[in-house]
């Protein structure tokens, strides 16, 4: 019990010391601030948002007359149709922009989060699988990485959905097993030169199995090392999405950015110069996928030893 | 081991990993809803006829037939026949003259992005901590967030749609093939602007942050100090000592990165219209034209092979400790 107590007081201060080094990287740090307001954002998006539930066909805005036309330029003057004002404009449909980029958050938050989640659970144990058992399984498992590896990875997506049909949970799900391999060879290369130490050999000395192992001496020290690279991939998987959702294959009753842009595609946005309609969910996904880079980046100075110096 | 028995490795790697993608891409379009014998004929097609069809393509004989047959007419190359366009052509007519017009983009744009990608990298690995750095950095960093559809589509409002210097959509004009070899070779070139642009900014800003990293690694070193101490002027150090070392790790991620290159070649041809094979990809999408996506995704998987093969090679020239 005192032992535990005591771990976790050295976890506290580890994490305290890892927290004050990554508040001095100013840009990491705001990359962070910047992610803090996207989950406000997400969370509060019904009570932020000026249209409860935009994408619902009776919420949307009709033409009124020949001044108030669709798609609508950001005004502050409510519309005559609803009496609601639209800060950011309308689509060509009548769908409020401000209320579906705030929904919109939620939907990148979750593809990033659980999709990275996917992807970094099998990297991990198809790495330390390779990297601690040796031999064969490392032979066998870093080949199917490397042939992972070389699939491009785009069109490997675009095929997946295509045999999946447009469903979120799908989305989430191909991007989660197309990214795994950069998190496996990380893994792989870290158990390597850990399973060489002498605190694992102690541990099998005295008559430690394989999952004991793996668990308590391998993973907790392989952890600190992926989350940086972890961080990268939640935000290529917020790209993945916006890149799927504008091929057409994202799920069209979700409201997401990557949606939003490919229906002002679609109709007529840039022939109509409706620049409102680009500009919001675009620069959303431009910022979220900044600040997830910026905070990789400042966890990759904190947390890897080589680059400490610098 | 010596240089051939290097390439003979690397061969026998090549080989397992074609066969894997010709395994991969076979059975995952077999798990895709519909019957191919449907994409031919639409409307009141008798069951003799759906047999005739499926008698023809080897569809009634077990799955090892059928992937046996796949992997002869890969052999062939035979990539099959298409079921949207005309039903039934081949999909190598349909591809061949596509692939012409995605060469020519990914080739300019991506040997240009390395080349500005190299150059803004090292200028601003050479100011690290200085203002100039910042703002490199800061550019590149914003444009690796960004998707290339949305800057294609931000370039295409601007200066398509509003200020009409450039045209909206196409790779050509459509009286092309009536126009004389120059007036053809400056058509593309009209056509190719915006999408350029689009296209490269993005693998540069890659590059450029890799070179940036690497070269900065590369400049802390004690051999750096050491040339310095020699009064080695600094030009002398970035190019010759620092630059030789810093391309090491830009060659690796070039090549892992190649996946993303294609990635922006789709995006910007769709945004753009430009015939190429990213487009074609997305017409075969929403057309459930299975036979061209199969066909496609396979010239893809094993462009990116060849390119990965490549990348491997150099590696080899430029660092002489790589043992091969």
């Amino acid at each position: 019990m005192i032992i535990r107590t005591e771990k976790l007081q050295l976890l506290w201060k580890n994490t305290k010391r890892t927290w004050k080094i990554f508040k001095a990287n100013r840009l990491g740090f705001g990359g962070f601030i910047i992610l803090i307001v996207f989950v406000v954002m997400a969370v509060f998006a019904p009570q932020l948002s000026t249209v409860p539930r935009p994408n619902y066909f009776e919420n949307f805005e009709q033409p009124v007359g020949d001044n108030w036309t669709l798609p609508r330029p950001p005004s502050l003057t409510p519309s005559p149709y609803s009496g609601l004002i639209h800060p950011m404009g309308t689509d060509s449909f009548g769908q409020d922009i401000y209320s579906s980029v705030l929904y919109g958050a939620r939907a990148s938050l979750e593809v990033g989060l659980i999709a990275t989640l996917i992807s970094v659970i099998l990297g991990a144990v198809i790495g330390l699988g390779s990297g601690y058992f040796g031999r064969m399984t490392d032979e066998v498992l870093m080949r199917f990485t490397d042939f992972f590896l070389v699939l491009p990875w785009f069109p490997l997506m675009i095929v997946m959905m295509t045999a999946l049909g447009r469903e979120f949970t799908w989305v989430i799900v191909v991007i989660g097993i197309t990214s795994w391999p950069s998190t496996a060879r990380i893994v792989r290369a870290q158990v390597l030169t850990l399973k060489e130490r002498q605190f694992v050999e102690r541990a099998r000395a005295v008559g430690s199995g394989d999952a004991h192992i793996i668990m308590r001496h391998i993973m907790p020290n392989v952890l600190p090392l992926i989350f940086a690279n972890t961080v990268l991939l939640i935000s290529a998987a917020i790209f993945s999405e916006a890149f799927l959702d504008f091929f057409g294959l994202g799920d069209t009753s979700v409201i997401s950015w990557g949606v939003l842009l490919e229906g002002a595609y679609n109709n007529g946005a840039i022939d109509n110069g409706a620049w409102w309609w680009i500009l919001a969910p675009g620069l959303s996904i431009v910022v979220m996928v900044l600040a997830f880079s910026l905070i990789g980046y400042a966890l990759d100075d904190v947390l890897n030893p080589k680059l400490k110096k610098r | 081991m010596d240089m051939r028995s290097f390439l003979i490795r690397k061969a026998i790697y090549l080989v397992i990993t074609l066969f894997a993608i010709l395994a991969f891409n076979f059975f995952l379009f077999r798990v895709m809803p519909g019957d191919p014998a449907r994409a031919f004929i639409g409307r009141g097609i008798s069951p003799e006829a759906v047999f005739i069809i499926n008698e023809k393509f080897h569809l009634n004989d077990p799955w090892y037939v059928q992937f046996w047959f796949y992997l002869v007419d890969f052999v062939h190359l035979d990539l099959g026949v298409t079921g949207s366009f005309r039903a039934g052509s081949p999909c190598d007519a349909i591809i061949i003259p596509r692939m012409l017009n995605t060469i020519i983009l990914v080739g300019i744009g991506t040997v240009l992005a390395i080349y500005m990608g190299i150059v803004i990298g090292k200028f601003a690995a050479w100011r690290r901590g200085r203002p100039a750095d910042t703002i490199g950095m800061a550019f590149a960093l914003t444009f690796y967030s960004m998707p290339t559809f949305l800057f294609a589509m931000f370039l295409m409002l601007v200066f398509a749609a509003q200020l009409h210097w450039f045209p909206l959509r196409g790779a050509y004009t459509d009286d092309y093939n009536k126009l004389n070899l120059l007036d053809k070779i400056l058509s593309r070139g009209y056509h190719l602007v915006l999408p350029l642009i689009a296209f490269t900014m993005e693998i540069m800003a890659e590059f450029a942050l890799i070179m940036r990293n690497s070269l900065t690694d590369v400049l802390t070193e004690d051999y750096i100090t050491t040339a310095r101490a020699k009064g080695i002027s600094n030009k002398n150090i970035l190019n010759e000592h620092a630059m030789r070392n810093a391309l090491l790790p830009v060659v690796t991620v070039m090549a892992i990165s190649i996946g993303w290159v294609l990635g922006g070649a789709i995006m910007t041809e769709i945004v753009f219209s430009y015939d190429g094979i990213g487009k074609l990809t997305w017409d075969a999408v929403h057309k459930r034209d299975f036979p061209l996506l199969q066909a496609l995704f396979l010239i893809m998987a094993i462009a990116v092979l060849i390119a990965n093969l490549i990348a491997d090679i150099v590696y080899t020239y430029l660092d002489p400790r790589v043992k091969v």
